[in-house]
């Protein structure tokens, strides 16, 4: 096993890890970048797989600026375990490796809420993140009619991007109305070109003739092996369904999001202290006006310290590549205040638009009532909404002792799809509010890791559960 | 058989266009676009069930970043997330189908 030391090492290279990366070595600082793709990017600005895939330009220009800044990029690591001090043990197709260094930025993006409804584990059901993906990383579409369904801009970016490709959309159903946007729209106005774009995405959506309704959710799929149909119900100002105006619509694809939550693990498992904030997006890290957490040479940004959108996650990124040069003694007191003066400012105005976008999105409580009590919850344990329910009853406090007494969450997946789910039915049966029921702790491997990979580079404490095993 | 009729997703046609390859699913050839991803890959060639839960419930591609583990499929002996496989010529992919059958 080989082992690397940096001045710095930045998990993630999405906008926020990038420029902290960056930003970092304009300073003279020897900076590794970890991540998982095979080219900086993130989820948002997601590089092509494939040559022939067109890329954003967003994206091109983040990767040639990566290129030319001297930072290391270890491409196509996974990253299952980080230790203090810091060492960020990665696997790929190589084997495994250490990249130390005394400062760490973490910047690991967020995970996607999708409600779970009956028939929602059918193939054919993808995330609303997962379809954009589809789109800018693999070139890719649903060959037949699909539905596109949740809240949130990226609603019509995967409709209006489907529709661009040449797919069929035959429903597009959002949770917010008319009036929800409106409200925003002060706070969405200060971006007038992303608010332009929003608003062509629709006139291409009403242009096509798509079924467009606002206010509605999906409330069950159909199908047997695959979608064959989606059912859709228009819903209150509270996300409650108005029985009795159902409507199915015949489609063999789904695409659906509920919202984003942030990726806090690594930072949990290094014990940096969390607090909840709902407008961001649930428990985000605890970080100073320069994105240092409550744990030394320990940095945050971008979506997962608090979802404020792709602007904001640069700046962010920026200010903790500041600081972090400021720490290492790179950059003197004066200077690192007058650089990094603006880029908050910068940040508090981008962080705006993003948090009013994350308010409009944050679920409301009638949601939770189309979680039927048979309807999966967990998928990677098979576990449904009354297993959950029996477990609150029998006396499970929190997602821990939800995990202990269900095995919901204890899956490959560690509980990242179904948490938010599982929370928010805890707290509804105990009639408090979801901050109530934590999280589950986070600990190593933060990714399924083949055994194999990890023989003679773990300590007892670092064993992962077993992998996926689908037979 | 779960093998859907029809292909589930279509790549753009500058994809469809690039270098071809073949991969094996259980045994059978399917052809593939040497570089894109397997999960685009295997539902283009009609692959929508990927394998089975633990409960026997049908599971397929569902994020498509590498976090639900619901695509995993035996890539060249090792189970992986077919979502973060790069597709090479010749790549046997053994999806585990039998449990639904
Ligand atoms: S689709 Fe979720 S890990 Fe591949």
């Amino acid at each position: 096993m080989t082992e690397q030391a940096f001045d710095l090492a930045v998990i993630g290279a999405g906008p926020a890890g990038a420029a902290a990366a960056i930003e970092a070595a304009q300073h003279g600082l020897s900076v590794a970048l970890v991540d998982e793709q095979t080219a900086p990017g993130g989820q948002v600005y997601r590089a092509p797989v494939h040559s022939a895939v067109a890329a954003g330009a967003e994206g091109i220009r983040l990767r040639d600026r990566v290129e030319a800044s001297g930072v290391s990029h270890f491409r196509e690591r996974t990253v299952w375990h980080v230790a203090q001090g810091f060492t960020v043990s990665c696997v790929s197709a190589a084997g495994v490796e250490r990249v130390s260094a005394p400062r760490l930025v973490v910047a690991a993006g967020t995970v996607e809420n999708v409600l779970p409804v009956p028939g929602g584990t059918l193939p054919g059901v993808i995330g609303l993140a997962g379809a954009t993906i589809l789109l800018k990383a693999h070139g890719t579409i649903p060959a037949g009619p699909t539905v596109v369904a949740g809240v949130g801009p990226l609603v019509y970016a995967v409709a209006a991007g489907i529709l661009a490709a040449g797919g069929q959309i035959a429903a597009v159903a959002d949770l917010a109305g008319p009036r929800d946007w409106a409200a925003r729209l002060p706070a969405l106005a200060s971006r007038p070109s992303i608010l332009a774009q929003g608003l062509r995405w629709m006139a291409e959506i009403r242009r096509a003739g798509v079924k467009l309704r606002f206010r509605h959710t999906v409330v069950a799929v159909d199908g047997k092996r695959s979608v064959t149909a989606v059912l859709l119900a228009p819903v209150d100002r509270t996300w409650r369904i108005r029985a009795g105006r159902e409507e199915t619509v015949i489609a063999d694809s789904l695409a659906m999001g509920h919202g984003l939550v942030p990726a806090g693990e690594i930072a949990q498992a290094l014990g940096v202290e969390h607090v909840f904030r709902a407008e961001a997006g649930g428990f985000v890290p605890r970080l100073d006006d320069f994105q240092r957490s409550t744990v030394a040479g320990l940095y945050l940004a971008g979506d997962g310290a608090g979802i404020a959108g792709a602007e904001a996650a640069g700046l962010a990124g920026r200010l903790a590549g500041l600081a972090v040069a400021r720490d290492a003694g790179m950059l003197e007191e004066r200077a690192f205040e007058e650089k990094a003066r603006p880029v908050q400012r910068a940040l508090a105005r981008a962080a705006r638009f993003g948090r009013a976008i994350s308010a409009l999105m944050a679920m409301r409580p009638g949601l939770l009532d189309l979680v039927a009590q048979d309807t999966v919850v967990c998928r990677c344990e098979d576990l449904d909404r009354a297993v959950i329910e029996g477990a609150a009853a029998a006396g499970a406090q929190d997602l821990n002792q939800l995990k202990s007494s269900t095995r919901c969450g204890m899956g490959p997946c560690q509980g990242r799809i179904c948490g938010e789910f599982a929370a928010r039915i805890l707290a509804r049966h105990h009639g408090v509010n979801r901050e109530v029921i934590g999280l589950w702790t986070a600990r190593a491997p933060f990714r399924p890791v083949p055994l194999d990979s990890l023989v003679g580079a773990f300590e007892y404490a670092d064993i992962p559960k077993p992998t996926f095993d689908p037979r | 058989m779960l093998k859907t009729k029809t292909v589930a997703w279509r790549r753009s046609p500058l994809l469809e266009s690039a270098t071809p390859c073949q991969i094996t699913v259980d045994g059978h050839l399917i052809a593939a676009v040497a570089g894109e991803c397997l999960a685009t890959a295997l539902a283009a060639g009609g692959y929508v069930a990927l394998g089975a839960s633990p409960g026997g419930r049908i599971r397929g591609v569902f994020c498509m970043m590498g976090v639900c583990q619901q695509c995993v499929a035996e890539v060249d002996g090792i189970i992986r997330p077919t979502c973060m496989v790069v597709v090479r010529e010749g790549m046997d992919v053994r999806l585990s189908l039998e449990a639904l059958s």
